[in-house]
Protein backbone atom coordinates (compact mmCIF):
# COMPACT_ATOMS: atom_id res chain seq x y z
CA UNK A 1 0.00 0.00 0.00
CA UNK A 2 1.26 3.49 -0.67
CA UNK A 3 -0.10 7.05 0.41
CA UNK A 4 0.09 10.05 -1.68
CA UNK A 5 -0.99 13.52 -0.64
CA UNK A 6 -2.96 15.81 -2.70
CA UNK A 7 -2.63 19.53 -3.36
CA UNK A 8 1.71 19.04 -3.84
CA UNK A 9 1.64 16.30 -1.26
CA UNK A 10 0.83 18.97 1.19
CA UNK A 11 -2.63 17.71 1.75
CA UNK A 12 -5.08 15.08 2.15
CA UNK A 13 -3.29 11.54 2.11
CA UNK A 14 -5.05 9.27 0.08
CA UNK A 15 -4.48 5.63 0.42
CA UNK A 16 -3.53 3.77 -2.71
CA UNK A 17 -3.69 0.11 -1.70
CA UNK A 18 -2.86 -3.29 -3.72
CA UNK A 19 -6.36 -4.07 -4.01
CA UNK A 20 -7.13 -6.78 -6.51
CA UNK A 21 -8.35 -6.79 -9.79
CA UNK A 22 -11.82 -8.30 -11.58
CA UNK A 23 -15.21 -7.16 -11.16
CA UNK A 24 -15.04 -6.24 -7.53
CA UNK A 25 -11.44 -5.41 -7.79
CA UNK A 26 -10.45 -1.95 -6.21
CA UNK A 27 -7.25 -0.35 -5.39
CA UNK A 28 -4.21 -0.32 -7.50
CA UNK A 29 -4.27 -4.18 -9.14
CA UNK A 30 -8.13 -3.17 -10.20
CA UNK A 31 -6.87 0.18 -11.65
CA UNK A 32 -4.11 -1.50 -13.44
CA UNK A 33 -4.98 -4.44 -14.82
CA UNK A 34 -8.85 -4.04 -15.28
CA UNK A 35 -8.07 -0.14 -16.89
CA UNK A 36 -4.12 0.23 -17.75
CA UNK A 37 -3.49 2.59 -15.19
CA UNK A 38 -0.23 2.87 -13.64
CA UNK A 39 0.74 3.73 -10.02
CA UNK A 40 2.66 6.63 -10.63
CA UNK A 41 0.01 8.19 -12.74
CA UNK A 42 -2.99 8.08 -9.84
CA UNK A 43 -0.34 9.48 -7.62
CA UNK A 44 0.20 12.08 -9.88
CA UNK A 45 -3.08 13.19 -10.50
CA UNK A 46 -3.83 13.01 -6.52
CA UNK A 47 -0.63 14.97 -6.25
CA UNK A 48 -1.87 17.88 -9.12
CA UNK A 49 -5.13 18.38 -7.69
CA UNK A 50 -5.78 20.97 -4.48
CA UNK A 51 -8.75 18.47 -2.80
CA UNK A 52 -11.17 16.06 -4.26
CA UNK A 53 -14.58 16.72 -5.24
CA UNK A 54 -17.42 15.01 -2.83
CA UNK A 55 -19.29 13.27 -4.99
CA UNK A 56 -23.01 12.06 -4.23
CA UNK A 57 -22.54 8.67 -3.34
CA UNK A 58 -19.72 10.12 -0.83
CA UNK A 59 -16.65 9.12 -2.79
CA UNK A 60 -13.93 11.99 -3.83
CA UNK A 61 -13.05 12.24 -7.60
CA UNK A 62 -9.82 13.31 -8.20
CA UNK A 63 -9.08 13.76 -12.13
CA UNK A 64 -6.81 15.61 -14.68
CA UNK A 65 -8.16 16.43 -18.67
CA UNK A 66 -5.65 16.40 -21.12
CA UNK A 67 -6.33 19.22 -23.59
CA UNK A 68 -5.36 19.55 -27.20
CA UNK A 69 -5.14 23.48 -28.12
CA UNK A 70 -8.36 24.12 -25.66
CA UNK A 71 -10.56 20.94 -26.55
CA UNK A 72 -10.95 18.10 -23.91
CA UNK A 73 -9.71 15.08 -25.83
CA UNK A 74 -9.16 11.89 -22.73
CA UNK A 75 -10.03 12.52 -18.76
CA UNK A 76 -8.50 10.12 -16.09
CA UNK A 77 -10.33 9.62 -12.73
CA UNK A 78 -9.59 8.62 -9.29
CA UNK A 79 -11.90 7.69 -6.85
CA UNK A 80 -11.01 7.62 -3.22
CA UNK A 81 -13.50 5.91 -0.45
CA UNK A 82 -12.50 7.95 2.93
CA UNK A 83 -14.73 5.39 5.05
CA UNK A 84 -13.92 1.95 5.57
CA UNK A 85 -16.42 1.37 2.51
CA UNK A 86 -17.66 -2.62 2.46
CA UNK A 87 -14.59 -4.21 1.21
CA UNK A 88 -12.29 -3.14 3.22
CA UNK A 89 -9.86 -5.63 4.61
CA UNK A 90 -8.94 -4.05 7.92
CA UNK A 91 -10.63 -1.15 9.90
CA UNK A 92 -8.73 1.56 8.04
CA UNK A 93 -10.16 3.77 5.50
CA UNK A 94 -10.43 2.04 1.62
CA UNK A 95 -8.42 4.74 0.08
CA UNK A 96 -8.54 4.53 -3.84
CA UNK A 97 -11.40 2.50 -5.14
CA UNK A 98 -11.16 2.88 -8.64
CA UNK A 99 -9.73 4.84 -11.51
CA UNK A 100 -10.20 4.94 -15.29
CA UNK A 101 -10.25 6.74 -18.28
CA UNK A 102 -13.04 8.33 -20.40
CA UNK A 103 -12.96 9.62 -23.61
CA UNK A 104 -13.78 13.06 -24.91
CA UNK A 105 -17.31 12.07 -25.53
CA UNK A 106 -17.29 11.40 -21.26
CA UNK A 107 -19.75 8.85 -21.79
CA UNK A 108 -18.02 5.45 -20.49
CA UNK A 109 -15.19 4.38 -19.22
CA UNK A 110 -12.57 2.97 -21.00
CA UNK A 111 -8.94 1.37 -20.89
CA UNK A 112 -6.16 4.21 -20.33
CA UNK A 113 -4.11 4.64 -23.68
CA UNK A 114 -0.48 4.04 -22.91
CA UNK A 115 0.16 7.25 -23.84
CA UNK A 116 -1.80 8.95 -20.76
CA UNK A 117 1.23 6.70 -18.50
CA UNK A 118 3.65 8.29 -20.65
CA UNK A 119 2.57 12.08 -20.14
CA UNK A 120 1.61 12.08 -16.19
CA UNK B 1 -3.20 3.97 -37.00
CA UNK B 2 -4.28 3.54 -40.56
CA UNK B 3 -1.52 4.47 -43.18
CA UNK B 4 -3.53 6.47 -44.83
CA UNK B 5 -3.95 9.01 -41.66
CA UNK B 6 -0.10 8.97 -41.31
CA UNK B 7 0.33 12.17 -43.63
CA UNK B 8 -2.52 13.95 -42.27
CA UNK B 9 -1.01 14.11 -38.87
CA UNK B 10 2.04 15.52 -39.99
CA UNK B 11 0.33 17.86 -42.12
CA UNK B 12 -1.37 19.18 -38.70
CA UNK B 13 2.05 18.75 -36.56
CA UNK B 14 3.82 20.57 -39.19
CA UNK B 15 1.41 23.74 -38.96
CA UNK B 16 1.01 23.29 -35.18
CA UNK B 17 4.50 23.98 -34.88
CA UNK B 18 5.29 26.40 -37.38
CA UNK B 19 2.30 28.08 -35.59
CA UNK B 20 4.07 27.81 -32.29
CA UNK B 21 7.56 28.79 -33.23
CA UNK B 22 6.03 31.75 -35.16
CA UNK B 23 4.25 33.04 -32.37
CA UNK B 24 6.94 32.72 -29.58
CA UNK B 25 10.19 33.98 -31.61
CA UNK B 26 7.58 36.76 -32.59
CA UNK B 27 7.73 37.66 -28.48
CA UNK B 28 11.36 37.35 -28.74
CA UNK B 29 12.00 35.08 -25.55
CA UNK B 30 10.84 31.91 -23.58
CA UNK B 31 7.41 32.87 -22.44
CA UNK B 32 5.49 31.79 -19.47
CA UNK B 33 1.05 32.56 -18.82
CA UNK B 34 1.61 34.20 -22.11
CA UNK B 35 -1.15 32.15 -23.60
CA UNK B 36 -4.30 31.36 -22.87
CA UNK B 37 -4.95 27.91 -20.52
CA UNK B 38 -7.86 27.49 -22.60
CA UNK B 39 -6.24 26.85 -25.91
CA UNK B 40 -3.09 25.44 -24.60
CA UNK B 41 -2.19 21.44 -25.13
CA UNK B 42 -1.59 19.48 -21.88
CA UNK B 43 -3.08 17.87 -18.80
CA UNK B 44 -4.94 20.27 -16.44
CA UNK B 45 -6.42 18.93 -13.18
CA UNK B 46 -9.70 19.57 -12.01
CA UNK B 47 -9.18 21.25 -9.15
CA UNK B 48 -5.78 23.44 -9.52
CA UNK B 49 -3.59 23.53 -6.47
CA UNK B 50 -3.69 27.10 -6.09
CA UNK B 51 -7.43 27.27 -6.52
CA UNK B 52 -6.89 29.19 -9.95
CA UNK B 53 -6.94 28.91 -13.08
CA UNK B 54 -4.66 26.39 -14.67
CA UNK B 55 -0.75 27.69 -15.37
CA UNK B 56 0.35 27.54 -18.41
CA UNK B 57 4.02 26.23 -18.37
CA UNK B 58 6.97 27.96 -20.40
CA UNK B 59 7.28 26.58 -23.38
CA UNK B 60 10.49 25.71 -26.23
CA UNK B 61 9.52 27.14 -29.33
CA UNK B 62 11.33 30.19 -29.19
CA UNK B 63 14.49 28.12 -29.09
CA UNK B 64 13.49 26.36 -31.98
CA UNK B 65 13.59 26.43 -35.89
CA UNK B 66 11.25 23.97 -37.50
CA UNK B 67 13.21 21.97 -40.56
CA UNK B 68 10.19 19.26 -41.90
CA UNK B 69 7.58 17.25 -40.64
CA UNK B 70 7.53 13.80 -42.98
CA UNK B 71 6.68 10.10 -42.95
CA UNK B 72 8.57 6.89 -43.59
CA UNK B 73 6.34 4.49 -43.29
CA UNK B 74 4.61 4.47 -39.86
CA UNK B 75 7.36 6.70 -38.36
CA UNK B 76 6.97 10.40 -38.17
CA UNK B 77 10.03 12.40 -38.13
CA UNK B 78 10.23 15.81 -36.73
CA UNK B 79 13.28 17.76 -38.12
CA UNK B 80 14.81 20.80 -36.30
CA UNK B 81 17.42 22.95 -35.19
CA UNK B 82 18.11 23.81 -31.43
CA UNK B 83 19.13 27.44 -31.82
CA UNK B 84 21.07 27.77 -28.18
CA UNK B 85 23.56 24.93 -29.45
CA UNK B 86 22.54 25.31 -33.38
CA UNK B 87 22.30 21.36 -33.44
CA UNK B 88 20.12 19.44 -36.11
CA UNK B 89 17.53 17.00 -34.48
CA UNK B 90 15.33 14.37 -35.37
CA UNK B 91 12.56 13.30 -33.35
CA UNK B 92 10.80 9.82 -34.08
CA UNK B 93 7.41 8.41 -33.34
CA UNK B 94 5.67 5.30 -34.38
CA UNK B 95 2.19 6.46 -35.63
CA UNK B 96 0.98 2.61 -35.89
CA UNK B 97 0.81 2.89 -31.78
CA UNK B 98 -1.85 5.18 -31.81
CA UNK B 99 -5.77 5.42 -32.37
CA UNK B 100 -7.00 6.87 -35.64
CA UNK B 101 -7.56 9.83 -34.20
CA UNK B 102 -5.23 12.61 -35.94
CA UNK B 103 -5.65 15.34 -34.07
CA UNK B 104 -6.17 13.75 -30.89
CA UNK B 105 -1.96 12.23 -32.03
CA UNK B 106 -0.91 15.61 -33.52
CA UNK B 107 -1.85 16.90 -29.96
CA UNK B 108 -0.18 14.58 -28.18
CA UNK B 109 3.50 14.31 -30.80
CA UNK B 110 3.31 17.85 -30.28
CA UNK B 111 3.17 17.50 -25.95
CA UNK B 112 5.76 14.76 -25.85
CA UNK B 113 8.39 17.00 -27.65
CA UNK B 114 7.70 20.10 -25.72
CA UNK B 115 8.46 18.20 -22.59
CA UNK B 116 11.33 16.47 -24.07
CA UNK B 117 12.42 19.99 -24.86
CA UNK B 118 11.99 21.67 -21.49
CA UNK B 119 13.42 18.41 -19.76
CA UNK B 120 16.96 19.25 -17.36
CA UNK B 121 18.86 16.91 -19.44
CA UNK B 122 18.07 18.09 -23.19
CA UNK B 123 19.70 19.11 -25.75
CA UNK B 124 21.81 15.58 -24.52
CA UNK B 125 18.32 13.09 -23.84
CA UNK B 126 19.47 9.39 -23.12
CA UNK B 127 18.58 7.44 -26.36
CA UNK B 128 20.47 10.31 -28.53
CA UNK B 129 22.12 9.05 -31.68
CA UNK B 130 24.30 11.24 -34.21
CA UNK B 131 23.82 10.64 -37.70
CA UNK B 132 26.12 12.26 -39.89
CA UNK B 133 25.00 16.07 -39.24
CA UNK B 134 21.33 14.94 -37.71
CA UNK B 135 20.84 13.85 -34.03
CA UNK B 136 18.25 11.26 -33.76
CA UNK B 137 16.25 11.48 -30.62
CA UNK B 138 14.61 8.87 -29.77
CA UNK B 139 11.73 8.42 -26.94
CA UNK B 140 10.97 10.78 -24.19
CA UNK B 141 13.60 11.56 -21.11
Amino acid sequence: MGVESDNGGRGHAVWVRQGRSGSSGFGYLHAYVDHNLDLHTIETVIRNNSHGIRQSNGRYLYGEVFRVKGRPTQYVEVYEERGRGSGSPDKNEMGVVTAYCRSSSYTEENLCPDWVNDTL
Amino acid sequence: MRTALMPTVATEIERDLRAMVAAEQDQGAVSEGQSSPEDATGWYPFAPRDGGPPIVPPTPWADVDLLGVTTAGSLLVITFRWRPSGQTFAHTSDLSEFDDEPRLTAGIIEYQLQRLLLSSRWPNPPGSLTVGSVTVVTGLV
